[in-house]
């Protein structure tokens, strides 16, 4: 074998072959990924200026008052080819001398998933299969082993069961939130009022901060959100419930497009036994630090030291 | 002579009674505050957080009661018994058959509830006459601990009355159909035939002591 | 401008090969290709196409960046002998190592790419103009570690080369400096990469002090016997002249290596099993299935079969100095680990859920398409940069009429002054 790196005579023919050969692996290739089997997702006719003003758009935080107002008019234009509905993207700020906290009285809780129900009408998650922030564990009394947690009782026999109890559990909203510190982009943080926030323009996709959550409160959208029209809800928030795109990571939010306009959120409000109590922590008056002061609760996983807004007690 | 003595005696003795019923019913204005009487309902409510409830009278099919109860109609009749011409869908089940409609309706004043010490109270503040034996849960559903906030967090307190989710006479919350189980993800399924239970340890001693038995 | 003409002669001969070389470069071609049309209709739809789910939301591509970060560190098992020690041997081949961490370095971070739900925002993954949440999250420090890592290697190869390639001599205390930097960075970039799983007190399987060792010493196993397995098809295809001092050395390398790894799993097991509390869970899912479910069970025990046996082989000599045994001991290894390191560590992780659901994971034959066009990307880029890295070092390059055997002629004669000038050296030093 003689080595040859400069020789170029009768390479024609032979460079010819190498080509085809070449083509042909390529294109064996390109079949053989078989792709396009699946369907074209509903991505809406979004103009050439906004595809290039959202893919340049900065983080949440860096951009000035008026590019989050043209980012907000860019969102509403897309949500309204997309979905044919206006859709108000507000942009509530944190309220000052707030902190808000959460709690959950586990011995009312009768596991009607009435919250779930109310979370997803609220949040614009997707739909069939549907993405829900809330999970409610059935539990065998006794214990409090999450290993033996059933989330997928069914919706065909009556709750509460008897032996049973059960936990719902969504985001803590952590004061020391291991997402926050896992996100490589700074794409969630935790607002001055304790809620943790992702700006959906920011998040790449890489899944640290799920994986990084003890209370498995991150959901994913792998691939384009289903939100069919008749269940958009068109109330929405910059740094909540506004409509997501695919490849980016979601989570309660405490409802921030309600709660920073001093509304209850949706769980809460779809409660049917009042085991919710939302609430100001900073406010010495409020309910939910009568709950915190005079109860007997607990929170999941205290020992990661992730101190949890979000506790459960029982009467 | 004693005939007449004892007719005499006779017709006095539902004298105390009548004098309840008529005297010693106190109707309390809604501000009325007396610090050092404890049983008075209203007290409860001006010792804690202020909240308003929405109104329960608008909701209730037949107030006011007194269209048929004290306007000649039907003559009040305090005598348990199985309800034949109306209110057969009221199945009481509170209090263990210790309760029957007048322990809490007043009977002379068919548009108000009454208290045990006999104290008006209105449709719209059933927590006063629920509070009398559940104090505890009064005491945390003025601190909303129990029942529900409506609306708002901040602001002016408006709360979920007690009979907004329980039936007074039948108060416990019945069991139903729950919402929809959690979905995978698109694509993917759940198989959740094997899910293990623990054993709970008596359970287990259970188990164990079978065995023991069977050797 | 001289830099330029290295770069085209470089490429030149990257391009000229004989007919098994373009079959070759076209078998590569295919899988990228097939790698890369599958990866546009992941684009296209979203990780849907893959086996990831809420419950197990890394997979397939992490577990393939987990076992490849650690064939890319092992090219300081070279480095250290070639630059520190100036093992004769080991300098010989110590470009090919480096090429090789190129290579796998390259497919990390393809394979951490192709994980992202939005690639097109990968832009956000930098001080500027993104945001990088360095030093807080893990991900940022493994971007650090790897691109240097990736310049590193190619920036000492590359000086030496180009130097070779002017005919100058290169700047040895410069190279000095850049190995002992590259030695602690490779340490750096699995030590960071073990962190990346250890840091999640969330899992309790992978929140271990042991791992950032284990995944040293499994480095250090897999990558050495990588590097056997490519040093001997390079060897047999005479693409290169290999020394068997420098496969001895890096078999006893991974020898030694599966021997602290073993001993590492076996505390680990310990600790799992003896007072099984509920953080157990996953080594149970692992090792012995959890809630009827067990798709790991019989790759992590064969993946331990496959460890003991190549240990085993490895520690008979008579079987270590065996080329066939040898080579056979460092597939056993290399798929022993992968199984491990890959799959069988990234996957119990999630399982189960921080919510105590066991959600099993399945990689499709999508994932399985990109994650095989992302090794044709890092094969591919090897084979080229193996064609003039050769060339230069046989001074083909410089005196492109020269004979291949008399080149190699050529290079071992120079090899040997070499060597004999510093034994003299050594010599005078002990008896001026």
């Amino acid at each position: 074998m003689k080595f040859t790196n400069n020789n170029l005579p009768d390479l024609g023919r032979r460079k010819a072959i190498r080509l085809v050969g070449m083509g042909a692996a390529v294109g064996m290739g390109a079949l053989a990924s078989g792709s396009s089997s699946l369907a074209t997702p509903n991505m809406g006719n979004v103009s050439l200026a906004d595809q290039v003003g959202s893919f340049f758009q900065d983080h949440y935080k860096r951009m000035s008052p008026e590019e989050i107002q043209e980012a907000i008019e860019r969102l509403e234009r897309k949500y309204k080819s997309k979905y044919q509905v206006e859709v108000k993207v507000g942009d509530p700020k944190p309220l000052p001398d707030v902190l808000f906290g959460y709690a959950l009285n586990i011995s009312k809780c009768q596991g009607y998933r009435e919250c779930v129900k109310g979370c997803t009408a609220e949040n614009n998650q997707s739909k069939d299969p549907n993405l829900e922030y809330i999970r409610v564990l059935e539990m065998d009394r006794g214990q409090m082993n999450l290993e033996t947690a059933d989330p997928y009782y069914p919706s065909t026999e009556e709750v509460p069961k008897p032996g049973k109890f059960y936990l719902p559990i969504q985001c803590h909203h952590c004061e020391n939130p291991p997402c926050v510190k896992a996100c490589p982009v700074k794409a969630t943080w935790k607002e001055p009022d304790g809620i943790v926030v992702i700006d959906y323009n920011w998040c790449i996709g890489c899944r640290m901060c799920a994986n990084a959550c003890p209370y498995w409160a991150r959901k994913f959208n792998w691939t384009e959100p289903n939100l069919p029209v008749d269940t958009v809800n068109t109330q929405t928030g910059y740094l909540s419930n506004r409509p997501r795109e695919k490849g980016v990571m979601e989570k309660c939010t405490f409802c921030a497009q309600r709660s920073r306009e001093g509304r209850m959120p949706a769980c809460q409000e779809a409660c049917p036994t009042g085991a919710r109590v939302f609430g100001n922590l900073l406010d010495p008056d409020s309910e939910i630090r009568y709950v915190l002061e005079n109860k007997n609760v607990f929170r999941l996983k205290e020992e990661l030291n992730t101190e949890p807004k979000f506790w459960y007690y029982s009467d | 002579m004693n005939r007449w003595l004892l007719w005499m005696f006779l017709l006095c003795l539902p004298g105390p009674l009548w004098a309840l019923d008529t005297e010693e019913i106190k109707s309390i204005p809604e501000t009325a505050k007396v610090a050092h009487q404890y049983d008075d309902p209203l007290e409860a409510v001006a010792r804690v957080p202020a909240f308003v409830t929405d109104s329960r009278i608008d909701q209730l099919i037949y107030y006011p009661c007194e269209n048929c109860h004290t306007k000649g109609m039907v003559a009040p009749n305090d005598k348990v018994r199985t309800l034949e011409l109306m209110h057969m869908e009221i199945n009481l089940d509170h209090g263990k058959g210790r309760f029957w409609c007048t322990t809490c309706h007043d009977i002379n004043q068919r548009n108000q509830l009454i208290s045990l010490k006999k104290q008006r109270i209105s449709f719209d503040q059933p927590y006063l006459l629920c509070g009398q034996c559940h104090f505890a849960r009064q005491r945390d559903f003025f601190q909303g601990a129990h029942g529900k906030r409506k609306d708002n967090w901040f602001g002016p307190k408006k709360l979920t009355n007690c009979t907004e989710c329980h039936d007074p006479h039948v108060p416990q919350i019945r069991a139903r159909l729950p919402r929809k189980e959690p979905d995978p993800r698109l694509g993917l399924s759940i198989d959740n035939s094997d899910k293990h239970h623990r054993h709970q340890p008596w359970d287990q001693a259970k188990e164990e002591h079978k065995d023991e038995v069977h050797q | 401008m001289k830099l330029i003409r290295f770069f085209i002669d470089c490429a030149k001969v990257s391009l000229s090969g004989n007919t098994a070389y373009w079959a070759w470069v076209s078998v590569l071609l295919f899988f990228i290709s097939m790698g890369g049309f599958t990866y546009l209709e992941q684009m296209r739809v979203g990780l849907v196409i893959t086996g990831m789910s809420d419950q197990v939301s890394w997979g397939f591509y992490v577990s393939n960046f987990t076992f490849l970060v650690g064939v890319a560190a092992a090219a300081v098992m070279l480095v250290i002998p070639a630059y520190i020690f100036h093992n004769p041997d080991a300098k010989r081949v110590v470009l090919l190592g480096e090429g090789l961490a190129v290579a796998a370095s390259l497919m990390c971070m393809l394979f951490v790419s192709v994980d992202l739900g939005r690639p097109d925002r990968i832009w956000h993954l930098s001080p500027w103009p993104g945001m990088f949440n360095w030093p807080s999250s893990l991900l940022t420090w493994d971007v650090i570690v790897l691109s240097g890592y990736l310049g590193l290697n190619l920036a000492i190869p590359g000086y030496i080369l180009y130097n070779r390639y002017q005919g100058t001599e290169y700047n040895k205390k410069l190279v000095f400096g850049a190995a002992v930097l590259s030695m602690f960075w490779a340490i750096s970039i699995h030590t960071v990469t073990a962190f990346l799983f250890a840091s999640n007190s969330a899992r309790p399987f992978w929140a271990s002090a042991l791992v950032a060792p284990r995944f040293l010493a499994t480095a250090f196993c897999a990558g050495p016997a990588f590097i056997i397995l490519a040093f001997s098809v390079m060897h047999k295809v005479q693409a290169f002249q290999i020394g068997h001092k420098v496969i001895d050395l890096l078999s006893v390398i991974v020898a030694v290596s599966m021997q602290i790894n073993l001993i590492m799993l076996a505390a680990e097991l310990f600790v799992e099993f003896y007072a099984e509390g509920q953080h157990s869970a996953s080594a149970r899912y692992l090792f012995l299935g959890l809630d009827g479910k067990s798709a790991l069970v019989p790759w992590i025990w064969s993946a331990q079969a496959l460890n003991v046996g190549a240990l085993i082989l490895l520690m008979i000599e008579k079987t270590r100095k065996n080329y066939y045994f040898l080579a056979l001991a460092c597939v056993m290894a290399v798929i022993g680990i992968w199984i491990e390191k890959g799959m069988g560590f990234v996957i119990p992780g999630f399982i189960p859920t921080p919510l105590g659901e066991v959600f099993e994971y399945m990689p499709t034959w999508m994932e399985v398409k990109v994650a095989l066009g992302v090794y044709g990307i890092g094969a591919l880029v090897f084979t080229l940069m193996m064609k003039p890295l050769r060339a230069i070092q046989l001074g083909l390059l410089a005196n492109p009429n020269l004979d291949l055997v008399a080149a190699k002629q050529l290079y071992e004669q120079r090899e040997r002054e070499a060597l004999e000038q510093r034994i003299r050296g050594y010599e005078t030093k002990i008896d001026p």
